[in-house]
């Protein structure tokens, strides 16, 4: 009997049918085949006739064709897990929900992925978030990017005198020329910060205040969320209205919010002033990294100061100046023009008793501007550098991070070949399971971010604890905005 | 033939006992007097198909001395299909003997 099945498996092969299925069929068709042979034989075919007839039916091709026709109607062949081409996103969600099965089942793996990942993007975003709001947020006052300050500029020699406060730009006869000659500006204001007592006896109890000049709000655009704010009638020489406005964190923590703390008296180094008013929440002054809790008008100095009242000492270098320039002049421009005038003002503000070479460098003194669009800080000034330097590290970090997940991936990737090899074997294409891995990567990454993120809040509350000292307490406003989520959001797609 | 003819063929040799594909395709030349022939390329495309609609179901059976071989019988949805177009060849018959013979006569 001659051997059929190679021929029949030789006219099969092109239809793809399932192993089982096809062995079926052959075996079938090699039966049938046998029958017709061996009928062949009895009716009197030699048994090269006899082959030839039983075999004749195939050769012309109907068979394949006859059958390819049978499985085509039966609905395109199905091929588990192939991608579709026209919906390159269809599984996403299953590969999400594998990939948390997978890491479910090696938690070990899981949690040190997450947690390297987590420290590098916590450290980072924390690191970030103060330099946000260090650096590059503006003041929370009306039209900031007008804003200058206004200092000595290209000074050489330095200045002799007392020097109050953590910006001790100008004097206050300075300050009172400025304010008398400048043409540059549609608002100037000085201002100064300082502690004071606010208990009458036993344990002393500070309050940070904002010293301001009567125009400081209104130059500023700061609006009163109660009451009124200092202007230029409270701020005058003799300082009749002695009116105090307080900031909305001390009316809250000190008074609860209550609105009928407006006139009544609060005593700082035994003197009583009067609650006029309280500054809106988002106002914290116009110097990074520090809050005032009472802001009192510059006039009040000489009351409380008692013996060493600094209004009046011409060498005295405890105010700064803050400015908003005039529509369409530059802050060029105002610097010109500051120039122009300040032979003037340090002439008519000259100390008397400096000695012949001081008295020569104040002369030369020229006032010039910078922006003022971030407000101005001592803290800026002393940390930026070391605080981007931190940052370049903590970057590095996460990329040493990083690396060693990659690391960790290659590792359980060599030791998923089997499963790989399985899932093409099952029809799965190449992207395919590049995007299985993605997935899995992807929720790697998120998980740390949002641990990261987690982490970030404390580490930066740590760092402002750690930067804070007992004579100056840090306020620094950490609220998570959009700048610091979008810059871990994006830490964590290019992890 | 008619379209469907050759399935209403297989369909009635197997309505009162299953049969193997040789006996089907044989049966039909044999009592056709060699007027339908059906060869292996064309016979079990039409099995599997009738198989894949429900119509008949082919089963595995080895008998002592023999090699085994796919017998095929009618399911209950076949039977049904079976009588629905014997009704339907016997109506399209008569039509044909009405107008051919009224010819005749």
């Amino acid at each position: 009997m001659p051997d059929w099945s190679k021929q029949i498996r030789s006219l099969l092969v092109d239809i793809h049918l399932e192993a089982a299925r096809e062995a079926e069929i052959v075996e079938e068709l090699t039966q049938h085949l046998n029958d017709a042979y061996e009928d062949g034989l009895s009716n009197g075919l030699s048994l090269r006739e006899a082959e030839r007839a039983a075999l004749a039916p195939l050769i012309d091709g109907t068979l394949t064709a006859n059958l390819r026709s049978i499985i085509t109607s039966a609905g395109p062949a199905f091929t588990p897990g192939k991608a579709q081409s026209r919906n390159l996103l269809a599984g996403v969600w299953q590969d999400l929900r594998f990939g948390t099965r997978l890491l479910r089942l090696s938690p070990i793996f899981a949690v040190i992925a997450i947690l390297s990942l987590a420290l590098g993007i916590g450290a980072n975003t924390a690191i970030f978030q103060l330099l946000d709001a260090v650096r590059l947020r503006s003041l929370p006052v009306k039209d900031p990017e007008e804003l200058v300050d206004i200092r000595i500029v290209d000074n050489p020699y330095g200045r002799t005198g007392d020097f109050v406060s953590s910006s001790p730009q100008l004097t206050n006869a300075i300050w009172e020329q400025l304010r008398d000659r400048q043409q540059a500006f549609s608002g100037v204001a000085a201002w100064s910060l300082g502690r004071l007592n606010l208990r009458e006896g036993g344990e002393a109890q500070y309050a940070d205040v904002l010293w301001v000049s009567g125009g400081f709000f209104e130059t500023l655009g700061v609006r009163p969320i109660l009451g009124r704010l200092i202007s230029a009638v409270d701020d005058v020489r003799g300082c009749a209205s002695r009116g105090a406005v307080i900031s909305y964190s001390f009316w809250q923590v000190r008074f609860g919010g209550d609105t009928s703390v407006l006139g009544r008296k609060l005593i700082l180094e035994g003197h009583p002033l009067e609650i006029i008013g309280v500054s809106p929440a988002s106002f914290f002054g116009v110097e990074v990294g520090r809050k005032f809790d009472v802001a009192l008008p510059l006039c009040v100095d000489p009351i409380i100061s008692g013996d060493t009242p600094r209004l009046n000492n011409p060498a005295s270098w405890w105010l700064a100046s803050i400015a908003r320039l005039k529509p369409s002049w530059t802050a060029e421009r105002a610097s010109v023009h500051l120039a122009a005038i300040s032979p003037g003002i340090f002439d008519t503000t000259l100390p008397p008793d400096y000695d012949p070479v001081d008295r020569q460098h104040y002369l030369g003194f020229k006032l010039g501007t910078t922006s003022a669009v971030a407000g101005v800080s001592a803290l800026r000034r002393g940390y930026e550098t070391p605080l981007w330097l931190l940052m370049g590290i903590s970057a590095l970090v996460l990329l040493i991070a990083c690396a060693n997940l990659a690391n960790l991936m290659m590792a359980r990737a060599s030791a998923r070949q089997h499963e790989m090899a399985v899932r093409v074997a099952l029809g799965a294409s190449r992207s395919r399971l590049i995007r299985q891995v993605l997935a899995e990567s992807l929720l790697l990454a998120v998980a740390g971010s949002v641990c990261g993120a987690l982490l970030a809040q404390g580490l930066s509350r740590f760092l402002v604890a750690f930067l804070s000292t007992q004579s100056t307490t840090l306020f620094i406003n950490l609220r998570p905005e959009w700048r610091v989520l979008t810059f871990t959001g994006g830490m964590a797609i290019l992890t | 033939m008619k379209k469907g003819s050759a399935e209403l063929l297989i369909l009635s040799l197997i309505e009162h006992r299953p049969r193997h594909g040789y006996e089907i395709g044989k049966l039909i030349e044999t009592r056709s007097a060699g007027v339908l022939r059906f060869n292996v390329a064309s016979l079990y495309p039409l099995l599997y198909r009738l198989e894949q609609r429900g119509l008949i179901k082919g089963q595995w059976v080895e008998k002592p001395a023999q090699r085994r071989r796919r017998f095929y019988q009618l399911t209950a949805q076949g039977r049904k299909m079976l009588k629905h177009q014997q009704g339907v060849w016997r109506e399209f018959v008569n039509a044909m003997e009405l107008i051919t013979g009224a010819e005749n006569a």
